[in-house]
């Protein structure tokens, strides 16, 4: 169960404060997948960021299995980054001086798994999300879909119970990504972990469990889609 | 996993080449200035060795002596009372004579030195060389002297400076000796007491008495006794009075090289940060990342440790083992000097296992601190 409580968010900009989230509250029950829509600047990275400890809050709570994601040590948070939390960022960011094959292993590895199993892993991951070709080619080498696979297989390869995604499809085509969509739902569903995900696509959001409409950094609706 | 990674960061796939070519320059400069430290600390010390042992040896520990000579019974006096306070030692009497020897650079003042011949090896632990088929009484010529003679053969001419400047004599040579130190190999001639008194028609009493302990350490003790019995009578000084002023240049000499090796060491150290946080500024995306997935900032750090001192290691190592390896070579080889400037005839070398180990693991210690260094300041604003 993922928990926020009063979740507020201020930037200091040029002197002035900007607040991109403001008295922010929800309860997502585990396994269940949200989409966050609303317009550029409406404060959904800002949301996404803060749930995954990328950035601290102003004020609120987050919590998320009883487990207070805001206290953490610095071991702790990268234990939690290791083990539970699976990050699929806005622009792939994959890493370039490391083959697909090793960026999607990144994680496992970070985490202490051997090399030659991670490698094998990685490559069972590479072809659940169907670019297993690309595995020895290097990020700039491949096409924006299929980077944006990689960033997939990346971000769930470690099996993680809370999955953020950013926009994972943002910048791809319609088909495209249509297709990365029905992969990221797939194989979150198989894992049954808790979903995140910020799309500008409304009809996406409308096919995940819940549904939430930011503006200005406040939910401007909640919605359950019961299927 | 963290030479995995630093593989590939400080792989060059990508051609940045802005950041190899830092990287190449911190490298390389890290390694000469590793190389020319230990070149710098070989040709030190090795002078140093040469020079001092040069003036060691052909100075003894303790010089005892009087304005107007020692005579025969005070020398005996001196000898027994050294006989019942240290634990071995050798004694010689001296006298001076000056005089004048033709060579092949025109008229060259040299100092005759009497001493007794037959504790020569013992007061005076120099290179000594023989003449072949030689008996009888001689002169021994210091190296560079023997070398400049204008006609060599069995006998050297030479003019008496005290009988004026016509008077052109000759003296046997019995054998060379070396100190290994330019001025005393060329300026003095080595013969016994009473081959000295005979053609110099010099006074029966020595000069002074010069005396070689057995055992270095006991000097200051030694020293003090002396003084105590015979400081009225006599002027006593030991080598460390004597050459005061050359150990003291000595130290200075020390203390300049190790400076100013020190300095290009740091300026080494900070073109190395320069990289290392270049490095780190490049790649802080990819850091971040990293983090993101989980590596924590004490594992950032290590690996920010891991690439400076691998790449400061290498270049340490590969700069020493280049710094060894002339050294070697000018040990084997050797790059000749004119003496006359030097003292010495080709750069001496001389290295201590320790001082390699020390500097090596002084500058890698550097690097250590460098990295971490870079680390701190690059990880303290890392939340972003
Ligand atoms: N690091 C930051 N510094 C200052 N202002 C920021 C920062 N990140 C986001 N903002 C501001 O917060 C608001 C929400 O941004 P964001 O969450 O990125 O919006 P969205 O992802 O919905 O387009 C915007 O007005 C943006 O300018
Ligand atoms: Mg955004």
């Amino acid at each position: 169960m993922l928990k926020v409580q009063n979740l507020s968010k201020k930037f200091a900009q040029h002197g002035a404060t900007v607040s991109a989230l403001s008295d922010v509250s929800f309860e997502l029950p585990a396994g269940a997948s949200l989409g966050v829509t609303g317009e550029s600047g409406a404060g959904k990275s800002t949301l996404l960021n803060l749930l995954g400890g990328l950035e601290k809050p102003s004020a609120g709570q987050i919590t998320f299995n009883d487990r207070d994601l805001l206290r953490m040590t610095d071991q702790e948070e990268a234990k939690f980054r290791q083990q539970d939390l699976g990050f699929i960022f806005q622009f792939h960011q994959l890493l370039e001086d490391f083959s697909v094959l090793e960026n999607v292993m990144m994680p496992l590895l970070i985490g202490g798994t051997p090399r030659q199993q991670a490698e094998e892993t990685a490559q069972i991951w590479l072809d659940k999300v169907g670019i297993a070709h690309t595995a020895k080619r290097f990020p700039k080498e491949v096409s924006g879909g299929e980077q944006q696979r990689a960033a997939i297989a990346r971000g769930l390869i470690h099996r993680p119970c809370l999955v953020l995604a950013d926009e994972p499809t943002g910048n791809l085509d319609e088909g495209n990504a249509d297709h990365v969509f029905e992969l990221l739902c797939d194989l979150n569903h198989d894992l049954g972990a808790t979903l995140v995900m910020v799309t500008h696509h409304a009809d996406f959001a409308k096919r995940l469990t819940h549904h939430m409409v930011l503006r200005d950094g406040q939910i401007k609706n909640w919605q359950t889609n019961l299927k | 996993m963290m030479l995995f990674l630093a593989k590939r960061f400080l792989g060059q796939k990508n051609e940045r080449s802005v950041r190899s070519q830092i990287m190449l320059i911190s490298f390389l400069g890290l390694l000469f200035v590793s190389a020319f430290v230990i070149v710098a600390l070989a040709i030190l010390s090795g002078s140093q060795k040469v020079y001092r042992d040069a003036v060691l040896n052909f100075n003894a520990h303790i010089l005892i002596f009087h304005q107007d000579g020692l005579y025969e019974h005070e020398v005996k006096s001196i000898n027994a009372f050294l006989l019942e306070n240290t634990q071995g030692f050798h004694a010689s009497g001296y006298q001076y004579h000056e005089i004048l020897v033709p060579t092949k650079l025109g008229l060259k003042p040299v100092i005759v030195k009497g001493i007794e011949l037959a504790q020569k090896k013992e007061v005076y632990p120099l290179s000594w060389q023989e003449e072949k088929n030689f008996s009888g009484d001689g002169a021994y010529l210091g190296k560079e002297l023997y070398r400049s003679l204008q006609a060599r053969g069995e006998t050297f001419s030479y003019i008496n400076a005290k009988e004026g400047l016509s008077l052109k004599q000759s003296l046997r040579i019995a054998g060379q000796f070396e100190s290994g130190y330019f001025d005393f190999d060329e300026r003095f001639v080595l013969m016994d007491l009473a081959l000295l008194r005979k053609t110099f028609s010099k006074a029966q009493q020595v000069e002074g008495l010069e005396i070689r302990l057995n055992h270095v350490e006991e000097l200051d003790v030694v020293a003090e006794a002396l003084w105590q019995k015979f400081g009225d009578d006599f002027e006593i000084q030991t080598w460390k009075e004597l050459n005061h002023s050359l150990f003291e240049a000595l130290k200075l000499d020390r203390t300049v090289v190790f400076s100013v090796s020190l300095l290009v060491v740091m300026i080494a150290c900070l073109n190395f940060f320069g990289f290392l946080f270049l490095f780190f500024m490049e790649r802080r995306r990819e850091f971040l990342l990293l983090n993101r997935l989980g590596l924590s900032k004490q594992g950032l750090g290590r690996l920010l440790v891991f690439v400076g001192l691998s790449v400061g290691g290498a270049s340490v190592g590969l700069g020493s083992v280049l710094g060894l390896a002339f050294v070697f070579y000018l040990h084997k080889v050797g790059i000749a000097l004119d003496p006359t400037v030097y003292f010495v005839d080709r750069v001496p070398v001389f290295l201590e296992p320790i001082w390699i180990v020390a500097f090596v693991s002084g500058a890698l210690l550097l690097c250590w601190l460098t990295a971490q260094l870079a680390g701190m300041v690059l990880l303290k604003d890392k939340k972003a």
